[in-house]
């Protein structure tokens, strides 16, 4: 391997690659080239760095500088001051909300500071599509260790030692699935990785396939040996076609050098495995679903028991896990159960992986230690509610949690503490949410996905989804009853009650617990017929500030209906018969002069 | 910048003589090595191999040299002092010390600079530097733990901002 | 990939002909046909043994599927949790009213499909608007016809008003 001076990292997860990543990447090597550095620099595509909002990213090692949204022109300069001169350039340095330093290094900014990187400690440090480089930071060191030093028995006795739980949603202890599926006498046995992440607003899988692919790999051969599979499957939905790239390049890989296939590293093991994708369905996250969508099937669940333990894949034993799980095994056997045990709370071990998104002014993917908490994530990671606006709630667990309020932000994060609060960890997206996002519109939300992606099998999760909606949306729309609010909480009970699947069970979850948090806010939607966020169309109309507006004609020009009178330099007006409430003037006008006005008086439509 | 422990902070001079075809046909090899099979003592051999790569990335070198780069550095021949540098590390095998440059020290008649910096120890700044100099200063402090006092003008702070 | 378009029968036998490769057998011809014709479907379920049904059943039950031909650019607008609290819905009406379709539509002259999605995974650059493969992060509803433009010339006859 060829020693260079510096490396320069770019990000090239799917984040980074939409603001155009490769497009620096290749001005990068172009600069470098010309400047005659070839030798002593050198440029490559990393996984997802994590902060994302800020693509597209290049650090530089070793000196640590974090350079963020870089544009094709910014190169020539950037070579030339800090890998020629030595001077980093501040410019394109980050500069946090409300701060007017840059910060130069990656490990002083806010966002990376507070993470605790294990199943993500490859992210923007190797190329995801070069074995060596995983091996080089002691990739496939823990399956060496569990293939020639450890029995199937001593290596679920690790897993469940450390305390490690299933990272997709439910939080079921990882060794106690695998000692089902290990005792099982039935052969073959199978292994799954579910990278069906269907959560929307949750992307810590896609990062992690794409990022660091063989570690994936690496968990799942340990798993096989645990457990006795020689065949395994890894199902990534359609959505992520980057991550499927990776990981078919991975699994090529491996196969070549003799890491998966027969007789692995000389062992005598065998293990091989196929990469199933996805076709856009929610549900074939949830397990029996996915495993009937392996088989070629429609992806609907099935009663349980029996568990996958006992009969999965084709009616045999199957082990089924999600990415990060996967993922973290090998940090495990690598470590020691003792050293991933003493991290985080008594229940929830190590760290976990949260998407932090939505009206959060650093938006990416952040590793903590599970017990931290909420407010450290928010305000201490996060760095708090863009434009000064005020914090609402965090909805956490997709369509499956719910909607953590102000006054919860002490909470703890763990398995435990988020069911008690009403949501649940799910697979760890976090959505935060400002004073201008209406509570019912995001029940409706969900609960417009949930109806869209609910199989059908079940009549109270069709029909109770379905209904539920109807209810939400009538709400929405100035058109809701007293009664709704009963009746909307018995609906959830019954779907929950009555489903036989995760999905069903644990859909009204956004529902109730938005109104176990935001009840007032349904009652002003209902007996007042007003949005106290401003969102719900129907209650709202968009009016000009008169004392705020310049007559700069920008929104008169972005209104698509020429709803807006007004020459220039003259207060405009919009007229409310001709406008349809698309928001096009209130993003367009520079001066906060549009507002949208929620007062009860409203009546028109 | 942080500089972890390593076990060993003074190492034996890597690999002496024989390093110099042997380690360039090891570059060479790595780049087009046949793929095959891999045993267990192989996955330690790659890890070796690409312990460099730890280095850079995680900004954990032993060491790190920084040579100063400013208008007066490079006029007065900082970029043959790296081209040394860098390619004495090559000859040498050495892996686990970080390079990196950095702007004008604000001692221009002085320059070629270098300043060296071993884990806790305070960094040395060399001058007037030749490309032979450097390539001692590797050998003798960076590695061998012993400064180089005829090129060295004082023990003192340098840091990259 | 319209260049090198395989038939049907070559796509089920890259699969083995096997049962459990339906749903790769018909992401494959979805992604070189463009959609599942009633006849493609017919020569699957006769080369995988299977009743049509089934297979109408799976071609039916998943999103990624469509049973009528797409239009020459798809555009995908991501309706995920982070998309729409930062707006997402307001950039799918915009794409509705110049259009002038709705999502799962695709425009009388056969160019452009609309289709909405519930996440991409990239919602830190939201909200996010994938038009044939390429992502457009950050979008806004001026942004919008931009965006088209760089794909969809709409006759004049059928320009919507704007």
């Amino acid at each position: 391997m060829k020693q260079h001076r510096t490396h320069l990292l770019v990000c090239a997860g799917t984040g980074c690659v939409s603001c155009g990543s490769f497009k620096i990447k290749e001005a990068l090597e172009q600069e470098v080239l010309k400047r005659n550095l070839q030798d002593e620099v050198l440029v490559i595509a990393t996984g997802c760095n994590g902060f994302c909002e800020r693509g597209p990213i290049l650090l530089v090692q070793p000196d640590g500088v974090f350079y963020q949204k870089l544009t094709v022109e910014d190169i020539p300069r950037l070579v030339e001051e800090h890998l020629l001169k030595g001077r980093p350039v501040k410019k394109l340095m980050y500069v946090p909300p409300a701060k007017k330093e840059p910060i130069p290094k990656m490990k002083d900014i806010e966002f990376f500071k507070h993470q605790r990187l294990i199943v993500l400690r490859n992210r923007g440090r190797i190329d995801p599509e070069k074995i060596e480089e995983y091996i080089g930071f002691d990739g496939y060191e823990a399956m060496a260790k569990a293939l020639t030093k450890m029995t199937p028995e001593e290596i679920v006795a690790e897993i469940t030692a450390s305390g490690l739980r299933g990272r997709g949603g439910a939080g079921f202890p990882t060794g106690k699935k695998w000692e089902a599926c290990r005792r099982e006498k039935a052969t073959p046995k199978y292994l799954i990785c579910n990278g069906d992440e269907g959560d929307p607003g949750a992307f810590m899988d896609r990062s992690v396939l794409e990022a660091d692919p063989h570690a994936v790999l690496e968990g799942m051969i340990i798993g096989a040996k645990a457990i006795g599979a020689a065949k395994g499957f890894i199902y990534i939905r359609n959505e992520y076609p980057l991550a499927l790239q990776r990981m078919e390049i991975a699994i090529g890989q491996a196969r070549a050098y003799g890491l998966l296939g027969d007789d692995i590293l000389g062992t005598g093991f065998d293990f091989d495995l196929e990469i199933v994708q996805g076709a856009g369905a929610f549900v074939s996250g949830e397990e029996s679903a996915l495993m009937a969508s392996v088989e070629g099937r429609i992806a609907m669940p099935r009663q349980r028991p029996p568990y996958p333990a006992q009969k999965g894949l084709w009616g045999k034993p199957t082990t089924i896990n999600n990415v990060e799980t996967w993922a973290t095994v090998p940090n495990i056997i690598r470590r020691g159960a003792e050293w991933f045990a003493g991290l985080g709370t008594a229940t929830s071990k190590g760290t976990k992986i949260f998407s932090l998104v939505g009206k959060i002014n650093n938006t990416g993917l952040v590793e903590v230690p599970m017990g931290i908490s909420l407010k450290d994530i928010v305000y201490g990671i996060g760095g708090g509610i863009p434009n000064g606006r005020e914090f609402k709630a965090v909805q956490i667990g997709g369509p499956s949690g719910g909607c953590i309020p102000r006054k919860l932000l002490d909470l703890p994060v763990d398995y435990e503490s988020l069911t008690e609060a009403g949501a649940m960890m799910g697979s760890g997206g976090m959505i935060v949410m400002d004073d201008k996002t209406c509570m019912v519109d995001v029940a409706k939300y969900f609960m417009n996905f949930l109806r869209d992606e609910s199989c059908g099998k079940c009549v109270s999760c069709r029909e109770g989804t379905q209904r539920m909606w109807e209810i939400l949306k009538d709400i929405t729309e100035g058109k809701g009853k007293e009664s709704d609010l009963d009746l909307l909480e018995e609906l959830a009970q019954t779907c929950k009650d009555a489903s036989m699947c995760g999905l069903g069970q644990t859909a009204a979850n956004p529902v109730l617990s938005t109104l176990r948090h935001f009840r007032h806010e349904y009652e002003a939607h209902i007996t007042d017929k007003r949005c106290p966020a401003g969102v719900c169309k129907a209650l709202i109309r968009y009016l000009v500030i008169a004392e705020k507006c310049t007559g700069c004609l920008s929104c008169k020009n972005a209104c698509p209906t020429q709803a807006i009178k007004g020459t220039r330099a003259d207060i405009h007006s919009i007229d409310q018969s001709k406008c349809i409430k698309c928001g096009a003037c209130l993003e367009a006008c520079h001066f906060d002069a549009i507002e949208t006005r929620r007062d009860e008086a409203i009546q028109i439509i | 910048m942080a500089m972890p422990a390593k076990k060993s902070v003074v190492k034996k001079p890597a690999k002496p003589k024989a390093a110099k075809p042997k380690a360039k046909s090891a570059a060479k090899a790595a780049a087009s090595e046949p793929i095959k099979k891999l045993r267990i003592q192989d996955l330690e051999r790659i890890r070796d191999k690409a312990r460099s790569l730890a280095t850079i990335r995680n900004s954990e070198g032993r060491a790190k040299v920084t040579v100063h780069m400013g208008t007066c550095g490079i006029a007065a021949g900082a970029r043959d002092i790296m081209d040394a540098l860098l390619d004495e590390m090559r000859k040498r095998d050495v892996n686990d010390v970080i390079v990196t440059t950095s702007g004008c020290a604000g001692f221009c008649n002085r320059e070629p600079m270098a300043t060296v910096e071993i884990k806790d120890q305070p960094p040395v700044k060399y001058v007037d530097l030749t490309p032979d100099k450097i390539r001692k200063i590797l050998a003798e402090h960076v590695l061998g733990g012993q400064i180089v006092a005829k090129c060295a003008l004082a023990v003192g702070s340098e840091t990259l901002y | 990939m319209a260049d090198k378009k395989q038939d049907v029968p070559t796509i089920i036998r890259k699969h083995k002909s096997l049962k459990k490769n339906l749903v790769a057998i018909l992401l494959d011809i979805q992604a070189q046909h463009n959609y599942l014709s009633p006849e493609s479907l017919r020569v699957v379920a006769d080369a995988l043994r299977m009743p049509l049904i089934d297979v109408l059943g799976v071609a039916t039950f998943y999103r990624a599927f469509s049973l009528t031909p797409r239009g020459e650019h798809t555009c995908l607008v991501c309706m995920g949790t982070a998309c729409h609290v930062r707006g997402g819905p307001k950039i799918l009406e915009e794409f509705e009213r110049r259009l002038e379709i709705e999502p799962g539509q695709t425009t009388k002259d056969g160019q452009v499909t609309l289709e909405t999605v519930a996440c991409l995974g990239c919602c830190a650059i939201g909200p996010v608007v994938v038009v044939d493969g390429e992502y457009h992060g950050h979008a806004t509803i001026r942004r919008v016809g931009k965006i088209l433009e760089k794909y969809y010339k709409p006759s004049p006859s059928d320009s919507p008003a704007s």
